[in-house]
């Protein structure tokens, strides 16, 4: 994405070239990337594509390898010191034996201009637990307490790592009205998470990582285009998943009985040459791929390679 | 700094079972030695409750410290790390927190010298006998902090009761350092808990702290603290 310099200064988030790498692994390697202020962004990746590490280092929790990192303009440490960034850390924890009201009290006593615990509290939603002990609460209620301390500095930028991560369908809903009412303010978010659908209905950008590399940036509509992603569905009688996975242009293959499905990269190709091996196949649908055939044929289009 | 002082010195305090363990323990053991020993001489007794408030100001600062293993292992430190909270700010808090939990440790054992074991001492004693006794459990709060940083929080309870354990008994406080073998004796004189009794009989004496504690105790707090500081910052640099 060509982004102008004015864009590049006062970016809410600018990486470049970011390495990291972790003995010989490269959890990290060359990413660019830069937010602008009120972007909703969502990073998306498969298990080890870099999402927390890329995080870690975004927060200045852990040193890059090589590469530059800014936060409006600032150090991660000097941004986190001046509350402009607050943070949900997949990995941070909270004090079992502290109550919900200290604990977001305590955040709230830390930083130079920040938010009332209560008002941290009653936008996080936790307000009506606030006098119970952390040891006692749902993997969700404990979640909702992270955002609260995260909201804790009134920052101007949201860093999430796998938000909604313990939380059911009703806390996963009130999680994310108390977010997009953070955002509405005109604040920046950028939020790590596996489920697309969260991407889909809360992201204005979606970042997708591969290998710690960017494979996609833009909109989920640009992404889901730029993928061209289809799946075919047919009856193929008497021919195996693992064959089928073969199919030039295939990368994914869900079977049930005969009637199977080809996640494809190249549906055109994979169509032609499925007919073309197995002149049996039957019942053939192509349809158009979502954001979920796009992120599936993206992030394995390396592993083919 | 005040506000996690005040976090973590709420949560200790309504730990029941802590609260029971660290203060509770130099009190039963002092009562037990007081009447097996105490009268055995003039001023047996208040001898033995400096060596057991020392005991019991020594077993809450290393087990307060030694909290932070628990606490890092849930990666709550971690947490604290997105906060504008500096690395001093930070360790000054901890130390200070081991010594607010000392300071009853070390009262009540007093209170019971005083109340039940007829030790009598006029007010400017008792006075400098709590003063000194609590000034002098620093370096140990500072190794309960670095047990804290380097043990995880499975063996923070192991590690913590050998250090309270070697410390106690090498360093005097359960038997008189003479009754040691030779060479312990000299290793006792080593130690911050050996000069830290030293200093509250001292107190009770009348006479000033010897030289010779006042540099021991400040080369174990200079070296603890060096060595609590280093992790520390390994710890941010490996999350």
């Amino acid at each position: 994405m060509q982004q102008t310099d004015t864009v590049v200064r006062g970016a809410a988030v600018s990486l470049q070239g970011l390495v990291k790498h972790y003995g010989g692994v490269r959890a990290v390697d060359g990413v660019d990337l830069t937010i602008a202020p009120g972007e909703v962004v969502a990073l998306l990746g498969p298990n080890g594509a870099g999402k927390s590490t890329t995080i870690d280092v975004l927060l200045g929790l852990s040193t890059p390898t090589s590469g530059a990192v800014t936060l409006f303009g600032r150090s991660p440490r000097e941004a986190v010191s001046a509350g402009l960034v607050g943070a949900m850390l997949q990995s941070g924890g909270l004090l079992e034996d502290a109550t919900v009201a200290e604990t977001v009290g305590l955040f709230s006593a830390v930083y130079p201009k920040s938010l009332s615990a209560a008002e941290a509290m009653r936008r996080a939603g936790v307000a009506e637990f606030a006098k119970r002990r952390i040891g006692s609460l749902s993997g969700g209620q404990r979640q909702r307490v992270r955002f609260a301390t995260a909201l804790a500095s009134d920052p101007d930028l949201l860093v999430l790592d796998e938000p909604t991560v313990a939380m059911d369908v009703e806390g996963r809903r009130e999680f994310w009205a108390a977010m997009r009412a953070y955002a509405s303010t005109g604040r920046t978010v950028l939020f790590a998470t596996h489920y697309l659908a969260e991407a889909e209905d809360y992201a204005d950008r979606v970042v997708l990582l591969r290998s710690g590399r960017v494979a996609a940036d833009g909109s989920v509509a640009e992404i889901g285009a730029r993928a061209a992603g289809r799946v075919i569905s047919a009856r193929v009688p008497g021919v195996s998943a693992a064959e089928l996975s073969t199919v030039a242009g295939v990368v994914d293959v869900q079977s049930r009985g005969d009637a199977v499905e080809l996640s494809c990269v190249d549906s055109d190709g994979a169509l032609r040459e499925l007919l073309a091996r197995y002149p049996q196949a039957m019942d053939i649908e192509v349809r158009g791929a979502g954001l979920e055939a796009a992120f599936l044929a993206l992030t394995s289009e390396g592993a083919a390679r | 700094m005040t506000a996690l002082l005040l976090f973590d010195i709420r949560r200790i305090a309504r730990s029941p079972r802590f609260a029971l363990f660290t203060v509770g323990f130099p009190v039963v053991f002092f009562l037990i030695f007081s009447n097996v020993y105490g009268r055995s001489g003039p001023g047996a007794a208040a001898y033995l409750m400096v060596g057991m408030a020392a005991f019991g100001a020594v077993s809450a600062a290393i087990n307060t410290g030694s909290r932070v293993a628990v606490e890092r292992q849930v990666g709550w430190n971690r947490q604290l790390r997105m906060t504008p909270l500096p690395t001093p700010g930070y360790l000054v808090s901890k130390v200070l927190a081991s010594m607010v939990v000392a300071l009853p440790a070390l009262l009540l054992v007093f209170l019971v010298g005083a109340f039940t074991q007829g030790v009598s001492l006029d007010a400017g004693t008792w006075l400098r006998l709590v003063l000194v006794c609590w000034l002098g459990v620093l370096p140990i709060a500072a190794l309960g902090l670095l047990i804290g940083m380097l043990a995880t929080g499975d063996s923070a309870q192991a590690m913590s009761a050998v250090a309270m354990m070697t410390m106690s008994l090498l360093g005097g406080l359960w038997v008189p350092v003479d009754l040691l073998p030779g060479f312990l004796a000299a290793v006792a004189r080593a130690l911050p808990t050996y000069w830290l009794a030293e200093f509250g009989r001292d107190a009770l004496a009348g006479t000033a702290p010897a030289a010779q504690g006042l540099v021991t105790m400040f080369a174990w707090l200079l070296v603890t603290g060096v060595l609590v500081i280093v992790r520390y910052r390994r710890d941010a640099a490996r999350a």
